[in-house]
């Protein structure tokens, strides 16, 4: 592997620079990504690991192939998870699936920070089952469970959800305020 | 992974398969084509807007009384529906193309329709007072019959003999105080022009489209008050021209 110390305090920005000279530096990219991107699909998707890798495959071949369109204005790392993103959503159109499940770990961090966006928090008491949130948020619509994944898994801020979801800042602010209303009418049907 | 290698088999793949990233120009083609798409219809926008200021700038609004119509009622006979929708189809177009341009996702859908709206406004009044909206308006009219079908409702509303109004196509000059007149549903009339008659400036010539306007004399006669175009203003008279000429009158 080239230039492994190099390239480890390169940014990815850097690092799309020197793939273009030489594509051996891509290796370091898709290292970076891998992991990432593969859970991605795999919350979002549902496909098992043989179907999640065959689909990684084929977007870091379509990364590549389209590295000089990444628009530097972007972040790389939303850049990629919109191909991804595509990726997915395109294998589901092809196979005549539609996208409705998203695995959602339960996860102590991920339970707090959707009671915190929710204002969950001055609701909750200990008859309340943390499981239980995460249940309401499963039967959300899948366009919420799409942003809240991006959200609350991935971490992603608005400005990076609207860009790998090609989708206003202010849309993403309106999925995340139904997604709560959504949310708290489950939650009262208790 | 199941496979250790997986990223250093992918990078095998990219080179045994020579795949290159696709070069620079090719996005560029790809955005100018998708900018020249949107100027296209943009400018296409703006047409449609200066000719349906041009229908309803010409459209007569001081005889709604006088065929007996609401304001309502005659503003819906009056609106260029074809027109509309055209301009709705450029509109969606314009909206599709910027969506799919790098940064069109960053705008909510009411900016982009809003904005195309108000810059094809904008072209539409500036080609207007250029004369586009008539140029257009005529050669649609004279050229292309199935135009003047789709746009008789507007000419219809105005066949109201018993109201004093007369449109049709003028068919034969008997004399200057006579002509045959053609009504839209294909009825002929002799339309008298007599002393109390206000000149315009109106071609009376076989042929012309016109409005008359005075009073039912009979089944088959009328007395013109005062003759218009069927729409619009009167054409530029260019050159000799057979038929006569009446002066527009001065106010």
């Amino acid at each position: 592997m080239p230039h492994n110390e190099i390239c480890e305090n390169k940014t990815d920005e850097e690092l799309v620079k020197l793939t273009l000279e030489s594509q051996d530096f891509y290796i370091h990219l898709m290292q970076r990504y891998e992991q990432k991107l593969l859970r991605y699909i795999q919350r979002i998707s549902n496909f098992d690991q043989d179907e999640s890798e065959d689909l990684l495959q084929e977007t870091f071949i379509k990364v590549f192939e389209n590295l000089n369109d990444f628009d530097k204005d972007l972040k790389f790392s939303s850049w990629i998870y919109r191909i991804t993103h595509n990726k997915v959503i395109d294998h589901f159109r092809k196979s005549k699936r539609r996208p409705d499940k998203i695995l959602w770990e339960d996860n102590g961090e991920l339970i707090n920070n959707i009671m915190s966006e929710f204002d969950l928090e001055k609701e909750m008491d200990d008859k309340i089952n943390k499981k239980e949130i995460l249940n309401n948020i499963k039967k959300l619509d899948f366009k919420y469970k799409e942003v809240l994944e991006l959200r609350f898994l991935e971490d992603k801020s608005y400005k990076e959800i609207s860009d790998i979801l090609k989708k206003p800042e202010g849309t993403v602010a309106t999925l995340i305020s139904r997604a709560k209303k959504q949310f708290h009418k489950e939650y009262e049907k208790r | 992974m199941k496979n250790d290698n997986f990223v250093q088999d992918i990078l095998k793949t990219i080179q045994e398969k020579n795949i290159k990233p696709k070069a620079k120009w090719e996005f560029m083609i790809k955005n100018w084509l998708i900018l020249l798409v949107g100027l296209i219809f943009l400018i296409i926008g703006g047409l449609a807007f200066s000719v349906i200021i041009y229908l309803l700038k010409n459209n007569d609004w001081d005889l709604r009384m006088q065929i007996g119509h609401s304001l309502i009622s005659f503003v819906l006979l009056s609106l260029p529906y074809l027109w509309l929708v055209f301009l709705i189809i450029f509109i969606a177009i314009i909206y599709y193309d910027f969506k799919y341009s790098k940064k069109g996702y960053k705008y909510s859908w009411k900016i982009v329709v809003g904005f195309t709206v108000l810059i094809s406004l904008i072209l539409g009044i500036l080609l207007y007072n250029i004369g586009m909206g008539q140029a257009i308006e005529n050669t649609l009219t004279k050229k292309i019959p199935i135009y003047q079908k789709m746009m008789q409702h507007r000419s219809d509303m105005w066949q109201r003999p018993e109201k004093g109004i007369l449109p049709g196509t003028i068919l034969k000059v008997e004399s200057d105080k006579l002509f045959i007149l053609k009504d839209l549903r294909n009825k002929e009339w002799n339309v008298h022009l007599e002393a109390d008659f206000i000149p315009t400036r109106v071609l009376i010539q076989p042929g012309e489209k016109v409005k008359v306007m005075g009073e039912e004399i009979d089944k088959n006669s009328f007395r013109a008050v005062q003759i218009r175009p069927l729409f619009g203003p009167p054409e530029r008279l260019k050159g000799q021209v057979k038929g006569i000429h009446l002066p527009l009158r001065s106010k």
